[in-house]
């Protein structure tokens, strides 16, 4: 009977303790970066199952009028999460939440956002939820697994306000691009934060499926005109310095211009793959799994231009 | 007791597994290999052996329509055939390749329906097929989803656009790199009949025939491939690569001779 007793104290402790698990897949802790301004920092490895999808730098600031979200993480558990740790910030309600841009890690946790504050973002990026937020979620739930259950994109409304003043917030949006065919940028001019997006990476290697190269370092000049103290990353941690938007360009500049020479150097794609990476970008989080991952995105789209066309249609 | 009897059994198990197989276990463990070993080799003796085939695959890749393959014979004399094969796809063969006055290698990319076996075979004139192979990890859909030409419609205006240039490999023959607009459709999807190139020559300029090969289903859409060719095989006078598709098309294009080097991997 004892035994059965203790038995069954086990059952009910390891019960607990799994349906704790459950209620925190994810473990955010809000990191305050200025007054009124928190972030969650990711993992700064690729989505596997062990992160559930968190490789990505999300964000808020608290106003007087409540809070404003810049973006969302990669699954509802996450929204809900980050939902959560915002009200063990403050009770103040959600007023906004500001998707950067269109890939899944940093969308698809806004279903937990949803029927509390409009959720926006630029045109390029509502359009490509839109039209491929299924086929985005359901390429991350095959990456990370259940986690992601119950997931669903949440298609934000279209925003081109280029500043506004929420609780006392001085808020400028940029919209750039070049990291996607939509990236916004939001500033706080009150607290000097600046919330880059995937714009800007730091100690981590940047993700190119989706780049247009010479927008993307038009997007960089932008940044650094922006008098901001603090910059948040979309992947990385936290610089203290202003160097993070340089080191982004330094290695968008060396793969444009190394894997260009390798094309029209005559070289394969599985050539291309075993090109050393230099010394300075060899710290980069996960570099060598990313420089595959840009090669096998980037060369067939530069070999489509580079090679010259010698006959059929023009 | 328990224990002994499955353990019985496993032995039961392997020994029928084995007298049951006609050659060599799979190294690669897949299911799908006798199926493919009678498809693509019919009766013919099979070793595998990756010290003389070497085959370049990434062991995982995030777009199943666009898998680079590079395949190199090294060591096994004359080389009459190459074919590469994905297991597990629902049709399996991408390319036969006939090296003719080419080095047995070849470059491109193939499709692969779901995560699978990719192998490399090479036929040498004592009528031995060399296998070797990789398991390579993918999402599925690469054979059964549309091409993005086809979803875009532009290959319709772009069908057969040719785009190449030739290379010196220093001291060595001339290296051919060739882009086609296709949409290499597989038939695998509803509505959506097959639609690829099957067939495509390198001729030097003088009409000799140097390479030729039969692309299949799992060929990549917009065909990219890489040949390098013997100096027997190459020409200062430039090349002509001819080709047609299943629906009976045709097309040619002039190649110019090669101008520059062939650029070095390591001083990138």
């Amino acid at each position: 009977m004892r035994l059965a007793a203790s038995l069954l104290a086990v059952v009910l402790m390891l019960t607990a303790s799994v349906c704790a698990a459950a209620e925190s897949t994810y473990h955010l802790h809000p990191q305050a970066v200025a007054k009124d301004t928190y972030v969650f920092i990711g993992d700064t490895n690729f989505f596997n199952p062990a992160n559930g999808g968190n490789i990505v730098n999300t964000g808020f600031i608290v106003t007087d009028a409540g809070v404003v979200v810049i973006d969302t993480g990669p699954s509802l558990r996450y929204g809900q999460e980050m939902r959560r740790a915002i009200a063990e910030v403050t009770d103040r309600k959600v007023v906004k939440v500001v998707i950067t841009h269109s890939h899944p890690d940093h969308f698809l946790g806004s279903q937990a956002f949803v029927g509390e504050a409009p959720v926006v973002s630029g045109a390029a990026t509502v359009a490509m939820i839109r039209d491929h937020g299924q086929e985005l979620a359901g390429n991350l739930y095959t990456l990370v697994g259940d986690v992601m259950r119950g997931t669903e994109p949440v298609v934000p409304e279209v925003f081109d306000t280029p500043a506004e003043t929420i609780g006392g917030h001085d808020l400028h949006y940029y919209f750039l691009s070049g990291h996607t065919d939509s990236d916004v940028a939001v500033f706080d001019r009150t607290t000097g934060v600046l919330f880059t997006g995937d714009l800007v990476f730091f100690r981590r290697a940047l993700t190119v499926p989706n780049a247009n190269i010479p927008r993307w370092l038009d997007s960089l000049k932008v940044i650094e005109g922006i008098p901001y103290r603090h910059l948040v990353p979309g992947h990385g941690p936290v610089p203290s310095g202003r160097q993070a938007p340089a080191e982004t360009r330094a290695y968008l500049l060396w793969i444009d211009k190394t894997l260009r020479a390798a094309v029209a150097g005559g070289l394969d794609i599985t050539e291309i793959y075993r090109i050393k990476i230099p010394e300075r970008f060899r710290s980069l989080a996960i570099v060598g799994e990313e420089f595959q991952r840009s090669v096998g995105q980037m060369v067939p789209r530069i070999e489509s231009t580079a090679l010259p066309v010698v006959g059929g249609a023009p | 007791m328990r224990t002994r009897s499955l353990c019985l059994l496993t032995v039961v198990g392997l020994l029928a597994g084995t007298s049951l197989s006609a050659g060599e276990p799979d190294p690669l463990g897949s299911v799908n290999w006798e199926g493919v070993r009678d498809y693509a080799f019919g009766t013919a003796p099979v070793v595998f052996d990756d010290k003389h085939v070497i085959l370049d695959v990434p062991r995982k890749v995030e777009d199943g329509g666009q898998v680079p393959v590079a395949v190199r014979v090294i060591g096994l004399g004359d080389v009459r055939e190459i074919v590469v094969l994905a297991d597990l796809n629902p049709a399996p063969r991408a390319v036969t390749f006939h090296p003719l006055l080419a080095e047995p290698r070849l470059a491109m990319r193939i499709k692969v329906n779901e995560a699978t076996a990719v192998r490399a075979a090479t036929l040498t004139s004592d009528g031995v097929w060399h296998v070797s192979g990789a398991n390579v990890d993918a999402p599925g859909g690469g054979c059964t989803t549309a091409s993005a030409s086809q979803s875009a419609q532009s290959w319709k205006t772009q069908l057969n656009r040719v785009q190449a240039q030739v290379w010196h490999r220093i001291d060595n023959g001339d290296r051919l790199r060739l882009r086609i607009i296709h949409p290499m459709n597989t038939g695998f999807v509803t509505n959506i009949p097959a639609f690829f190139i099957d067939h495509l020559v390198v001729k030097t300029a003088e009409g000799r025939i140097v390479a030729e090969m039969a692309p299949a289903e799992p060929m990549a859409e917009n065909p990219t491939i890489t040949v390098d060719l013997t100096k027997a095989g190459s020409s200062a006078q430039g090349y002509v690569v001819e080709w047609s598709d299943t629906d009976g098309n045709q097309g040619s294009a002039k190649i110019a001779p090669a101008r520059q080097t062939l650029a070095a991997e390591g001083r990138l």
